[in-house]
């Protein structure tokens, strides 16, 4: 079941164009990576889908129902964590939690458990001292406790991790492994690495449009093969020899060896015949596991030749 | 709405704007009383200390209700302006719209209870001071007209609020706080500079309630022109707030 849809959006600021064609499917219960390089279109969509911005044309659908500035069934329904929260300095957790709370006018009667319930997911405790005296990893938290507050279908994140330390992602990495039993979550980052730890699809935007939409493990197995190899000669010899073949691409010095990857998999037994022919002898090679990052790389040269 | 307006009178509560408020109006109403009652016999006293020998008249009751009105419009009223573009424009510089406008809030209550909130608060700080403006001149001079200066309060009130929601109309169109106050209080030294123009149907325009409430004090200015421009200036505080609402509506909000 598609819970968010993005139908062909496209977004101008004066004359740039920030969003071509930008049509994306979420579906229920998935976590949706939506990754790109810085600029390339990711916030600008997030704050379409938001509302929180207006767009030349292009149609937004969460739940089946249209999203709009004055709709309020999309509001209802999703929780939202922006890249660098800014939230009320004169307030404390609890209160500013308070006020999300009764925005969304639930029984006042439940308020209390779901400010606690709320916090205890995010593990933020101290909720008597003032927002502004908070790091910004706790900020960061607050920000997923406000999100969780009414029980979201939707849960979207603008780079919830970007501008915290290497403990502080990784708390949020967990919290977001924690939740994604419950809930569709749409989780835009720059980082891959962080992507590919939760994801189950990716959508790729660069230049404000969308390259590619595919479940994660179609596009880490569906790329071209990718195989290590190391031999009883000097690496750049190896190098030089494989960029005068037929065989390869993408050929790369990689921890003391060498990273190619096949034109055709099949021909892996030629190739080999290849190299010994050089009198080179292979003392390793394996397939090489090609992260999200190398694909992201491959694509985009790809898509800028 | 009710949300919105917890919303915003916590920040008066938390910031303690309502203190800042309730004390200044206070201070200047003790002090306009204070200073109508002895401001002469400080002036025959100092000259006095130079050598020049000087009688000033015995202040009247008027002298306090100029003094009060004059304190109000050139403290209180450039203080409250601050205050509340302040209030209006600080979830728009300091970034509050995403996490606000992404929960089921509507921009019309967003803006409507920012009017409420300042309108209830520049409403009870002004009746706090006038009350206790009221007691002190009747303390120290003996008499204390409270129709008129209802009348009179009523026409500054009126004044204030127009101010008040111009702040609100630019602090939707401006981003930055500089830009948002820079408007109204051009418009208010240009009231100043317009008063003079009172002929005809001008008498009505708002820029004379910044000396009316003075001149029907002094009765030199009939009630009925007060209470119309009075009026007057609230119908267009009205028609600010549709503006704004409008403005709001029809923008990005980052």
């Amino acid at each position: 079941m598609t819970i968010l849809e993005v139908r062909h959006l496209n977004k101008y600021y004066d004359d740039f164009k920030a969003l071509d064609d930008v049509s994306i499917t979420v579906k229920a219960n998935e976590v949706y990576g939506f990754i790109g390089r810085n600029g390339a279109g990711k916030t600008t969509t997030i704050n379409s889908i938001l509302s929180l911005i207006d767009f030349q044309s292009g149609e937004i659908f969460f739940d089946g129902k249209e999203v709009s500035k004055r709709t309020m069934y999309d509001k209802r329904h999703i929780g939202y964590v922006p890249d660098v929260p800014s939230f009320p300095r004169y307030l404390t957790a609890r209160d500013f939690l308070a006020f999300v709370y009764d925005t969304y006018q639930l029984p006042v009667n439940e308020k209390e458990e779901a400010i606690k319930a709320a916090l205890f997911k995010v593990q933020l405790e101290d909720t008597s001292k003032k927002i502004s005296g908070y790091s910004r990893g706790m900020k960061q938290r607050l920000a997923i406790a406000q999100a969780l507050i009414h029980k979201p279908k939707l849960l979207v994140m603008d780079e919830p991790t970007s501008a915290l330390d290497p403990i502080g992602r990784k708390d949020i990495l967990d919290i977001i492994r924690a939740l994604k039993k419950d809930l569709t979550i749409f989780y835009s980052t720059h980082i891959l690495e962080d992507a590919q730890k939760v994801c189950d699809t990716i959508g790729l935007i660069e230049k404000g449009r969308i390259v590619f939409e595919k479940p994660l493990k179609e596009i880490i197995n569906h790329q071209k093969q990718a195989f290590y190899m190391e031999t009883d000669s000097p690496v750049n010899e190896v190098l030089k020899c494989l960029k005068g073949s037929d065989f390869v691409n993408d050929e790369a010095l990689f921890n003391g060896g060498v990273l190619f990857t096949l034109k055709d998999v099949d021909k892996l037994v030629s190739f080999q015949k290849y190299i010994n022919d050089k009198m080179i002898g292979i003392t390793l090679l394996r397939p090489h596991e090609k992260t999200l990052e190398d694909v992201f790389v491959e694509v985009l040269n790809e898509n800028n030749h | 709405m009710k949300t919105i307006i917890k919303y915003d009178l916590l920040y008066f509560k938390k910031t303690s704007k309502f203190i800042v408020f309730g004390i200044l109006g206070v201070f200047l109403a003790g002090l306009s009383a204070l200073t109508a009652k002895y401001f002469n016999l400080i002036i025959e006293f100092s000259l006095g200390q130079e050598g020049i020998d000087i009688t000033l008249p015995e202040p009247t009751v008027l002298e306090s209700y100029t003094q009060f009105f004059s304190n109000f419009t050139q403290i209180y009223v450039f203080v409250l302006m601050f205050v509340a573009i302040m209030f209006f424009i600080q979830d728009k510089t300091r970034g509050h719209y995403p996490l606000l406008f992404t929960k089921p809030i509507y921009r019309s209550h967003y803006l409507l209870s920012k009017s409420i909130v300042i309108t209830a608060t520049v409403v009870v700080s002004y009746f706090v001071s006038a009350l206790f403006f009221g007691y002190y001149t009747y303390f120290l001079f003996g008499e204390f007209d409270v129709g008129l200066f209802l009348i009179a309060s009523l026409a500054f009130i009126a004044f204030m609020l127009l101010m008040v929601h111009l702040g609100l109309v630019f602090s939707v169109v401006f981003k930055t706080y500089l830009g948002a106050i820079m408007v109204p209080i051009a418009i208010f030294i240009l009231f100043g500079l317009l008063t003079p123009l009172d002929g005809g149907i001008m008498k009505y325009l708002p820029q004379h309630l910044l000396v009316y409430p003075v001149s029907l004090m002094a009765q030199s200015v009939e009630t009925s022109v007060v209470v119309i421009t009075s009026l007057i200036a609230l119908g267009i505080s009205g028609g600010l707030i549709y503006l704004s609402i409008k403005l709001f509506q029809s923008k990005s909000l980052i």
